[in-house]
């Protein structure tokens, strides 16, 4: 369906992209996944036929991007990081504008911006200028021009940014269901719509594709969890001292005092043991009282270092520094 | 190409844009008309044709300043961009908008001479001939405009660059004659010409050798003249400038001669700002 080898694209000394292949096939949701200034834009914005690649090529269904577009470009739909809405015009207005670049006949137009506007739920705004419509709503209003001419290749560059909790599951279910007769790529550095929706991912750093998998082998790297944010009560030092001496474990971080006596410490064990277990038996040995325990979600940062093998400390300290806002992020996706 | 021309002109009359165009072209006209024909009790329309030009320049660039800095700022260059379209329709298709709209006001100012012509004698296809003219003239600025607004994603330095540069061709005559004459300036012409092509073909395809024979062919068919026709060089720079000049050829249609090779000149200098359009638009993809 997509086939994509050795893309690179430079800007200047810049190299955003740098040698990328892979492909995707009929009915598949692949993820792309990685931070800010990635290249997840960048790589999409080649496959579309937007920007042009330094070196590599990029085939639609058989067709080179660059060779022959017109035929490529026709296969898919796509929705930018930005939407590109005209925003002085009705929500009618544009999406009509969309059915003709896209060479809907007369005849179709009508059935097909009905089921469209119908599936994104946008009815009710079909006659509001576009400027005076809540990001969430211009965000659906990109959805539906992404589906017009139903291609069978859908881009979605994070496609539910903006969007209010309600509205993402409904968004992430609608996509599932795309999958089922589309090709779809799709765009998010959330980790847990990523796992919630595609069938495979590809995580990309620094223009790198750093490693490609299957949602389930992803997961299981999840939940091997080793890292517990635990609230104790007792004296401070002694836990502490006790914790670090435990063999098992591998790091304890104090994070701070909650209430007298009571103090919450992130707490890291070897891979091959219950992290559980090894503190409560530490307790009792101890004794101290455990208040609270609840495990650290494995970040993306934290996966991008393991499959990357970077030890660099100054990684690290960033990485826990930034853990619990990424952790925010990801809970208010789950909600 | 018909979709993104139903778009700009529905835009046109979305916002303000057309009607202000219009509304200006058509207000001054009139006021040219009541002082020109009314006042001085003169039949001759054609005198506020060619005092109008200066209207045209200023608001021309009204109609091209958004038509692509606005799509590239709001990133719906995106959606144009990688729908089945060629860039051809989509840069045609804004063209003829705007061309569209300034024949509406040209065509709404028809009307003066109708009414000249209750009251007096007019002839029509002297007129008509001026207005030929004059649409044509409108047309190449226009096309200056659109290639301008593709340069920049700012509206406001789209129009800024686009007024300097219609002021540039208003008063090239004057320009052209205060240049220096003689043999070492139109060779010395000759030669920049040739390296700009080198260097046009070379940005255009970022291929040497096909850069240095493009520059190579035009320094041969310069050498050629200089041996047939030395004299060619004597007045090259004025006649080089002066041919960019749109209000020379204008002053013929002024005159009532229909000027068929003036004409093939404005569709051709639109053609290749049009042709420059497209290629400003092609160059930012691969950048």
């Amino acid at each position: 369906m997509i086939e994509v080898s050795n893309l690179i694209k430079q800007y200047g000394k810049d190299i955003a992209v740098n040698d990328i292949s892979f492909t995707v096939n009929e009915g598949e949701i692949l993820g792309f996944l990685g931070p800010n200034g990635a290249g997840k834009s960048t790589t999409m914005n080649i496959i579309t036929g937007y920007i042009a690649p330094t070196s590599g090529t990029v085939k639609i269904c058989g067709y080179d991007i660059i060779d022959e577009p017109q035929k490529a470009k026709s296969k898919i739909g796509y929705l930018p990081e930005i939407p590109p809405l005209y925003v002085n015009m009705t929500v009618d207005e544009y999406l009509d504008f969309v059915c003709d670049i896209k060479k809907i006949s007369k005849g179709d137009k009508k059935d097909v911006l009905e089921k469209i506007k119908d599936i994104v739920k946008i009815s009710h705004v079909s006659n509001k200028i576009i400027k005076n419509l809540s990001k969430g709503y211009k965000q659906r209003v990109g959805i539906a021009q992404a589906l017009i001419g139903n291609p069978e290749i859908l881009i979605l560059d994070e496609p539910t940014v903006g969007l209010d909790p309600k509205e993402i599951i409904e968004i992430r279910d609608f996509i599932k269901t795309l999958g089922k007769n589309h090709t779809v790529i799709l765009s998010s550095h959330i980790l847990s719509e990523i796992s919630a929706v595609c069938d495979r991912v590809l995580i990309l750093n620094k223009g790198v594709i750093v490693a490609q998998d299957t949602t389930e082998n992803l997961s299981e790297n999840l939940s091997k969890n080793h890292k517990m944010n635990i609230s104790v009560k007792g004296d401070k030092e002694n836990i502490k001292t006790a914790l670090e001496n435990e063999e098992s474990i591998v790091s304890v971080i104090q994070q701070g005092e909650n209430e007298k006596d009571t103090y919450q410490f992130i707490v890291e064990a070897s891979e091959n043991c219950d992290i559980r277990e090894v503190i409560f038996d530490n307790a009792i040995k101890n004794n101290y009282k455990i208040l609270g325990m609840n495990p650290v979600e494995m970040s993306l940062e934290d996966i991008f270092l393991k499959v990357t093998d970077i030890e660099d400390n100054s990684i690290k300290e960033n990485t826990e520094n930034e853990e619990n806002d990424e952790g925010n992020s990801e809970g208010e996706g789950n909600e | 190409m018909s979709a993104i021309f139903k778009k700009e002109m529905r835009a046109y009359f979305n916002s303000m844009t057309g009607y202000i165009f219009i509304g200006v072209f058509v207000f001054v006209t009139a006021l040219y008309f009541s002082l020109y024909n009314i006042i001085s009790l003169s039949p001759d329309f054609r005198i506020v044709l060619s005092s109008i030009i200066m209207v045209m320049l200023l608001i021309i660039p009204i109609l091209t300043m958004g038509l692509l800095s606005q799509e590239t700022k709001q990133k719906t260059d995106q959606l144009l961009l990688t729908s089945p379209v060629n860039v051809y329709d989509i840069v045609i298709g804004k063209f003829l908008a705007s061309v569209s709209l300034f024949l509406i006001a040209l065509l709404l100012t028809f009307i003066f001479p109708i009414i000249i012509s209750i009251f007096g004698n007019v002839v029509f296809s002297e007129v008509i001939c001026a207005y030929l003219g004059f649409l044509f003239m409108g047309i190449c600025f226009i096309s200056v405009g659109i290639w301008i607004s593709s340069l920049s994603d700012n509206q406001i330095i789209s129009a800024v660059l686009t007024f300097m540069s219609m002021f540039v061709l208003f008063f090239i005559e004057g320009i052209a004659t205060s240049l220096p004459n003689g043999n070492l300036y139109g060779i010395g012409l000759a030669i920049i010409l040739c390296v700009l092509v080198g260097l046009f073909v070379y940005y255009s395809i970022e291929d040497i050798k096909y850069s240095l024979i493009s520059a190579v062919c035009i320094a041969v068919i310069f050498g050629i003249v200089y041996f047939v026709k030395p004299d060619f060089y004597n007045t090259f720079l004025y006649d080089f400038v002066m041919s960019f000049s749109m209000i020379s050829r204008f002053s013929n249609f002024i005159l009532g001669i229909f000027d068929i090779s003036s004409i093939i000149f404005y569709v051709s200098f639109s053609a290749f700002f049009i042709y420059l359009t497209v290629r400003s638009i092609e160059k930012k993809r691969w950048n």
